[in-house]
């Protein structure tokens, strides 16, 4: 598993997100590839880039302040947490069915799966919409030693190293959104202890994904 | 039964629960008995789609060595005791199914929900407490809970689910079965709690933001 190196690769995974309804036509997606990222252009809905042309992405180096006039609004917040997040080179804003109603709720999800703890982190915050820097400052610090942090009535940013965990981050995030959901239907339920998520989450990205790439 | 046809089973059994939904990219892990002694399980770490026969791993029931370079599910453990103590089972399927999840969440029962549940599954699913994966907790919870429900299925909470069977066509029925009983149940529940004949994602949503939003969120 590599970091991207051209946004043709990020290509190549949109029929799978629109398909699973983790990408909606009007949202965002970039990816970082040495000081510039690459984010899908304000006007074009993502299935219609094409498979083939790098220049229909907007290309923006990391430590501008000048936004080019195609770039969505988005981008200011891509380029905050690639500049604090080392470890993200592909960032995706989903809009999800269950990411979009925890996102609506306004509540922190917690890991009522397993997985979500693992592969996000032991919880999600809610930070408010709004398109300035105090609000992308609190989405930054929303999504500190996590994958994903939701954002109000308006789903979920997450963030990854590759694109393939970045997949895995949106898939289990929609999953652990639907569980939190549906659990209170059952009645309840209760999210892993904090102590055994932080644990797993810890020994998940200690061993497994190393194990995981020697098995390769 | 030979080795090499067990491998087989395994690895179809992955394509076939990847085709039918019930597993996605690496997660879940699936076994078949060879003898009193020996079982193969899928590797750690490996998407189903580009898994090889050759690379399922075979495992020793009592010592949980294995054999070969490839290291098994971490979910091993799990497997040896179901067939330790469950000479009747022969194959096993752990999944992450989206359903059956979301009750093992809730941390209760699926009841018995239809006549082909009770044909398929045997009878009600019980949920371990909660437990650490691979943990021995988890383990020993998940065989009382067959052991008392008598049924093929046990939800493990806040994980997923084991399904067990005399072969793995049985087994695979058992995991298919189950994520319809556990729509069914959420299902059916919605209906009592919302006070609503419609089952869909708008009424749902709407339920919940009624019931759930967090009025204070600035």
């Amino acid at each position: 598993m590599k970091a991207p190196s051209n946004p043709i690769e990020l290509i190549e995974l949109i029929p799978s997100l629109l398909s699973e309804g983790i990408l909606n036509p009007t949202d965002s997606a970039s990816v970082r590839i040495g000081n510039f990222i690459f984010i899908t252009p304000k006007d074009i809905p993502i299935q219609n880039l094409p498979k083939s042309k790098k220049k229909k992405w907007v290309e923006i180096p990391l430590h501008t302040s000048n936004l080019p006039f195609d770039a969505p609004p988005i981008t200011k917040l891509h380029l905050k947490l690639y500049r604090s997040r080392h470890d993200f080179n592909a960032i995706i804003r989903t809009t999800s069915e269950n990411i979009l109603t925890c996102s609506m709720a306004g509540e922190t999800v917690l890991p009522y799966l397993d997985d979500m703890a693992q592969i996000i982190g032991s919880s999600v915050k809610v930070v408010p919409y709004g398109e300035n820097d105090s609000v992308y400052d609190l989405a930054v610090k929303g999504i500190r030693r996590k994958n994903a942090v939701l954002i109000k009535d308006h789903g979920a940013i997450c963030g990854h190293r590759t694109l393939d965990d970045l997949y895995a981050v949106c898939h289990v995030f929609e999953k652990a959104c639907k569980a939190f959901i549906e659990a209170r239907i059952l009645g309840g339920g209760k999210p892993v202890p904090w102590i055994e998520a932080e644990l797993i989450r810890f020994v998940y990205q200690r061993k497994y994904s190393k194990q995981a790439e020697k098995n390769k | 039964m030979d080795v090499n046809k067990a491998n087989t089973i395994v690895r179809d059994t992955g394509i076939r629960l990847l085709k039918a939904g019930l597993i996605t990219r690496t997660w879940g892990n699936i076994s078949q008995r060879i003898d009193d002694d020996f079982f193969v399980i899928t590797p750690t770490g490996r998407t189903y789609e580009d898994l090889d026969p050759d690379e399922i791993v075979k495992v020793n029931i009592h010592t949980l060595k294995h054999e070969g370079k490839i290291k098994p599910s971490y979910e091993k453990g799990l497997h040896a005791e179901t067939y330790k103590l469950r000479s009747d089972v022969m194959s096993i399927i752990h999944t992450h199914q989206m359903k059956a999840s979301v009750v093992a969440s809730a941390r209760i029962k699926i009841p018995l929900v239809s006549d082909k549940m009770k044909q398929i599954i045997g009878g009600e699913v019980l949920c371990t407490a909660y437990a650490l994966p691979g943990s021995k907790k988890l383990i020993r919870s998940s065989i009382d809970c067959l052991s008392k429900s008598g049924s093929k299925a046990v939800l493990l909470a806040n994980h997923g689910v084991v399904c067990v069977g005399a072969d793995m066509e049985n087994a695979y029925q058992v995991s298919k079965e189950l994520e319809k009983a556990a729509q069914s149940f959420i299902e059916d529940t919605f209906k009592k709690v919302a006070h609503t004949k419609k089952f869909n994602s708008e009424a749902v949503r709407r339920w919940y933001l009624t019931n759930f939003s967090n009025e204070n969120f600035k």
